[in-house]
């Protein structure tokens, strides 16, 4: 290349990119730009309405499952029919089976996609850990995959994922059957952690299995991915299609097996005594009744047995299915009145949950269900249980796994308390999202885990006044939003890329909700609003567009900037209060305003020199020499005379009586300008407190910022005189700085000084005394 | 190197938690002359971290909490947050905490105050390493705000160190 044509392309490259950065400029860049481009074009299978469209499909997977636990060698021997039906329009030639215990498989992509750096610092306890996740013989081991009769089928394993090569294809409505006969390790949680596994209790040589994805289950296949087979890293969980579920359960004959779905041999693997204790407990609506003692399970622990049991039960229209199994359970049941349907609720306990869980868990379960059902929808499966496993919170349909374990000694701190509670009422809700509002958790952790812990707080301070929630309330949230942008991901990450996990997929999305359902909505339209998109979805595969579409669909309020800033972007919430202006109406009348206008001279400051002249200068010129004096000399600006008053009667003269009213009413006009510096457009919620101490609340709706979303001027016409404003006065924007907010401006104490202030005070007395009269 | 002795492993809570995010705010207070820290972290980030520099089992913000914790909380954070003013080490003061109503977070106060008034503050650096040795994905977020100017910074394995050059005018 000669060098002028490599400086010409150098130009033309300049050009090029000048262009391009006028043209960002020159779009609509607007803060209440409709989010038409980002969401998906509306079709004939979703509708813009947010609902499901007339063509709506989607798949169903059947299981008849049976497995054996081997509780020596801690290892899971399984069979498993599938039953595929092909419900879309499409023509299928392979199919996808996920096979999610593979990420604990040596060198599987987790392993290897994970960063780590060694450093100076690294403990033994992580050192270890590497070590033995690593050492792990984990993932699935496939001994047959084969069509119905045992013919070898061709299948093709790409890490978490399997293909299935159907030999003749799938057309719409044909169902194919086949087997897979498997085998895989159990983790030890305590271990290399992980969502299901056990733990094992060494002194007593038992364990507890909380066991889930245990079997090869299917990939989604819809309009929206073709087949959801996005490998499993670990963190974006579950994308799964529904069906019904025969599941037989083998393990040794002394333990005890909750499961998703219903026990259907009771009578052969419970006793007559357990089995009189359930159905006593089917009809007690008020308290638990307890079916396994603890001194029963404490036998159980003893014992040991060589021989084994079967469990079978049975789901429809589930998602997945999980169990656990254990000789160390306790069980305890109640029943639940679900608009007039019966739902049993359970818990599964060792001996080391208690006293918290006796006295806890199946009532929380039943609290969940029904305030779930309030906000979504009636729960509609026979049961929901609550599994104790030390360290995780974890959810299947009807069945989770939850932490909260008092001390050896019985006794047990608050907070082990409440985030016990906390963490069940969490997990009972996901039955509703997304076990039955069925979204796509490989793709979108918000879209369960937001909406579920957004209904979670609602369900925390209907359990107890002031429950200590976690996340929620917008100032919660300040500390995330404000923070190094460099850390915050847009919600709309997909679930492998976010930072933050938490705050990012469970606090913000939890607390936008709250502040649609406060501030920008109100709690009537939300509410319904809410409730549609869970009726509109229930057993259905939503995607985030239906969730915004429906809100909107559902309560004529346009939240597209809402969406677009607190979904799609990482601003924040700062708006101030700058400059404030107070007006009067002259009313023209020489007699009113000349004497204020002489007052308000008189009150302006005075310049230094003036001051000391009046005394330093005894007599001036015009003062000794009379001669000196004309009109200007005596003449006073403010006076009154004749012609002021005869001109100002003629002014009246042209006005209506309206008009002269209004010149005589003494209203105050007050001139604010408001800044956005975080970025997010919020409503603007002021609060005037006046001379005489009344107060006046002005709730501005986010439209205020639609031609300018940086700087805005309003006028507020008020009739009494303004000492106070307050900019969002019961925090219910997440406004990161408050500063910024009052006028005439002042510093809020930082929570620094408040705790200097308050320094002698030992921290949470109140708390500390109700624990110590608790625990006497 | 020391000898770290290990009581708990770290659980991977999936779905619910991830802890292992602290934020830390300075603000110099002009009146004063001293700077005001205040960091929040995750309780069960401290206890695990103390607990690796002793034997017993520590519950902090409960009745269970140890007499020794203030020496703790001194010695750790000493180590693992450090100050430098003008590229000279600042100590700081330990001043108390507070538990955050949510019962996840606790506050912990610190201050400097051995401030030279003469001096101008030109620089500081700030070494942030707290809870690394238990969680190597820890995030650790500081702001700073010294007369109108603002940082806001994040730490990490990555990034333990951060030096900030302060305009006096």
């Amino acid at each position: 290349m000669t060098s002028i044509e490599s400086k010409i392309k150098l130009i033309i490259l300049l050009i090029c990119s000048i262009y391009l950065i006028n043209a960002q400029e020159n779009l609509n860049n607007s803060k209440f730009k409709q989010l038409h481009e980002e969401l998906p074009t509306p079709n004939v299978y979703r509708t813009a309405s947010g609902a499901p469209g007339h063509e709506y499909y989607q798949q169903k997977a059947d299981y008849e499952i049976s497995v054996e636990l081997d509780e020596k060698n801690h290892t899971i021997k399984g069979n498993e029919i599938i039953t595929y039906t092909n419900n879309s329009p499409d023509i299928l030639k392979y199919l996808w089976v996920q096979l999610d215990q593979n990420v604990r498989a040596k060198n599987s992509h987790a392993q290897l996609t994970t960063t780590n750096s060694m450093n100076d610092k690294i403990s033994f306890g992580n050192l270890k850990r590497m070590h033995d996740k690593m050492n792990f013989d984990g993932g699935f081991k496939l001994e047959q995959v084969t069509t119905i009769n045992g013919k070898k089928l061709s299948y093709k394993i790409n890490e978490t994922m399997m293909r299935i090569n159907l030999s003749k294809p799938l057309k719409q409505g044909q169902s194919f059957s086949f087997k897979i006969k498997y085998s895989y390790n159990i983790n030890d949680r305590m271990k290399i952690g992980g969502r299901s596994g056990y733990e094992y209790f060494e002194e007593e040589e038992n364990a507890i299995y909380t066991i889930a994805q245990f079997f090869p289950r299917m990939a989604v296949y819809n309009e929206v991915e073709g087949w959801q087979n996005k490998q499993f890293l670990g963190r974006g969980e579950f994308s799964l299609p529904f069906g019904d579920y025969k599941v037989s359960i083998t393990v040794p004959e002394d333990h005890i097996v909750a499961a998703t779905g219903e026990l259907k041999n009771s009578s052969a693997v419970l006793n007559k005594k357990q089995i009189k204790r359930w159905e006593k407990a089917k009809n007690n609506y008020n308290e638990p009744v307890i079916i396994v003692t603890q001194e029963e399970a404490e036998k159980n622990e003893k014992e040991k047995s060589q021989k084994k049991k079967t469990w079978i039960f049975e789901a429809e229209n589930v998602r997945d299915f999980g169990w656990a199994s254990s000789r160390k359970f306790i069980w305890d049941a109640m029943a639940v009145d679900i608009s007039g349907k019966r739902v049993m609720a359970y818990s599964y306990y060792p001996k080391e949950g208690n006293p918290l869980w006796e006295q806890y868990s199946t009532r929380v379960v039943a609290h969940s269900l029904k305030t779930y059902s309030k906000y979504t929808i009636d729960y509609i499966y026979p049961q929901a249980t609550s599994v104790h496993a030390k360290w995780i919170g974890m959810e299947y349909p009807m069945i989770c796994f939850n932490f909260g374990r008092p001390e050896t000694d019985g006794t047990y701190s608050e907070r082990t308390k409440y985030r016990m509670i906390g963490v069940i009422i969490h997990e009972i809700g996901h039955n509703f999202f997304p076990m039955i509002v069925n979204s796509d958790e490989r793709q979108w952790t918000w879209m369960d885990e937001g909406l579920c812990s957004f209904v979670q707080y609602l369900t925390e301070q209907e359990f107890e006044r002031n429950f200590p929630s976690r996340r929620g309330p917008p100032t919660k949230i300040i500390d995330y939003m404000k923070g190094d942008k460099s850390g915050i991901v847009p919600i709309m990450t997909n679930s492998e890329s976010i930072l933050q996990f938490g705050n990012n997929a469970y606090g913000k999305p939890a607390t936008a909700l709250n502040i649609l359902r406060e501030t920008i909505m109100g709690r009537e339209l939300f509410d319904y609003a809410f409730k549609t998109y869970s009726e509109r979805w229930a057993f259905k595969h939503p995607t985030p567009a239906d969730f915004f579409r429906t809100m909107e669909d559902a309560s004529a309020v346009d939240l597209d900037w809402f969406w677009r800033g607190w979904f799609y972007t990482n601003d924040h919430v700062d708006i101030s209060i700058d400059e404030v202006n107070w007006f009067k109406v002259n009313t023209g009348n020489p007699d009113t305003e000349n004497p204020i206008a002489k007052k308000k001279q008189e009150k302006s400051d005075t310049y230094i020199g003036n001051t000391r002249n009046k005394s330093s200068i005894s007599k001036t010129i015009t003062e000794k020499d009379k001669q000196a004096i004309d009109f200007y000399t005596t003449y006073d600006p403010f006076s009154t005379n004749i012609l002021d008053r005869e001109d100002y009667n003629n002014y009246l003269k042209n006005l209506n009586t309206e008009e002269k009213e209004l010149l005589n009413s003494n209203t105050n006009y007050y001139e604010i300008q408001f800044s956005n510096i975080g970025g997010l457009v919020m409503p603007i919620i002021l609060e005037f407190e006046f001379i005489d101490g009344t107060t006046e609340l002005m709730r501005i709706p986010s439209e205020i910022w639609k031609q300018n979303s940086k700087k805005i001027k309003k006028i507020f016409i008020l009739e009494n005189e303004v000492v106070n404003i307050k900019l969002d006065p019961f925090l219910e924007t997440a406004d990161v700085d408050m500063n910024n907010n009052y006028w005439p401006p002042r510093n809020e104490p930082t929570r620094f000084q408040l705790f200097k202030q308050n320094e002698i005070k030992k921290e949470n007395p109140m708390q500390r005394h109700l624990r110590s009269k608790k625990n006497k | 190197m020391h000898k770290l002795i290990i009581f708990i492993l770290l659980p991977l809570i999936y779905s619910l938690h991830d802890f292992h995010i602290s934020h830390t705010t300075l603000y110099y207070n002009d009146n004063l002359n001293s700077v005001e820290i205040t960091v929040k972290v995750a309780i069960e980030d401290l206890e695990k971290s103390l607990q690796n520099q002793m034997d017993e089992r520590l519950e902090i913000g409960t009745k269970n909490e140890n007499e020794s914790i203030k020496k703790k909380i001194t010695n750790y954070f000493n180590k693992n947050l450090v100050f430098l003013i003008n590229d000279r080490k600042i100590q700081y003061e330990y001043l108390g905490k507070e538990l955050e109503n949510n019962l996840h977070d606790i506050y912990l106060y610190f201050e400097i105050n051995s401030l030279d008034r003469e001096k101008t503050i030109n620089s500081i650096t700030i070494k942030n390493t707290l809870f690394l040795e238990k969680e190597p994905n820890q995030i650790n977020i500081v702001l700073v705000e010294f007369k109108n100017q603002d940082f806001n910074l994040t730490f990490t394995k990555d990034l333990e160190n951060k030096k900030l050059t302060l305009n006096n005018e």
